[in-house]
């Protein structure tokens, strides 16, 4: 008995620290585009738990480094990818077709032009995920961002280390590519 | 005594189920249209919930963490940690 109530007093002072800290809002408004973000890039929802916990702890531990130059959604952005990368590049397991000639995206933006269509809802997330995976690493993060209606261009400029008119002309591209990619999957 | 039927399905007349199943089946059939594949994302995005594992387990995370520290510009302004 004496264990549950301790058990029962430690969660309470989880729970407790938890509410007093900033970050409980913090982790409210964002988590679910961060978490978003990783199960999209890294295409595994058990990896994607583990990379959002990991995510908002270093978010935690960097918290008093923060001095609100950027906005909080950028900043957690930021350490998502960062960390999502770092984890690719350590599995070495991912054969993502990074080096696509864009001419083959090219060749079918006609059949782009098109809106996106979906019979099965259910399917969607899958379908998502193949055509995400079929894209360019920088394709594929530029639509996650600016899918954000949160962030604006020049934030996903600088979240993707180019300018804004960079971001626009590859933006065109992406979207060529993925509807391209997306009509594979049905 | 006998289980009464819900009162939704008793009011309706036979062709306004027709005309339920109707549309319903269209809906099924039409399915979803996005203009952009960032509309799609979005919409995946809202179906998409982070797992309440993570809370939790950030939670019990934070518990173990020692208090961050205040950065020297806060300490010396005042401003909340």
């Amino acid at each position: 008995m004496a264990g549950i109530s301790e058990r029962k007093a430690a969660r309470a002072q989880t729970t407790a620290v938890w509410e007093a800290s900033d970050f409980a809002g913090i982790y409210r408004e964002h988590s679910r585009a961060i978490y978003y973000l990783t199960l999209r890039l890294l295409g595994d929802p058990t990896r994607a738990e583990d990379a959002a916990h990991d995510v908002f702890l270093k978010a935690f531990r960097k918290f008093g480094e923060f001095r609100g130059e950027a906005a909080v959604r950028t900043w957690l952005y930021r350490i998502a990818i960062n960390h999502c990368r770092n984890l690719q590049q350590s599995w070495h397991q991912r054969t993502m077709v990074t080096n696509v000639d864009e001419a083959l995206w090219e060749q079918a933006a006609g059949q782009a032009e098109n809106p996106l269509h979906i019979l099965e809802v259910k399917e969607l997330g899958q379908r998502i995920q193949q055509t995400l995976e079929a894209l360019p690493d920088e394709y594929r993060l530029l639509l996650l961002l600016v899918a954000d209606e949160q962030l604006s261009y020049e934030q996903v400029a600088a979240l993707t280390s180019q300018s804004t008119d960079a971001v626009r002309g590859k933006l065109h591209r992406a979207r060529r590519a993925f509807a391209v990619a997306f009509k594979k999957t049905a | 005594m006998e289980p009464t039927p819900p009162i939704t399905r008793l009011a309706q007349t036979r062709p306004q189920l027709e005309q339920q199943q109707h549309q319903q089946t269209a809906a099924a059939q039409t399915g979803l249209q996005f203009a952009s594949p960032e509309e799609m994302l979005r919409y995946d995005a809202a179906q998409t919930a982070p797992p309440v594992t993570v809370e939790q387990r950030l939670k019990d995370s934070i518990a173990r963490e020692p208090r961050p520290r205040r950065s020297w510009w806060r300490r010396l302004f005042g401003g909340q940690a």
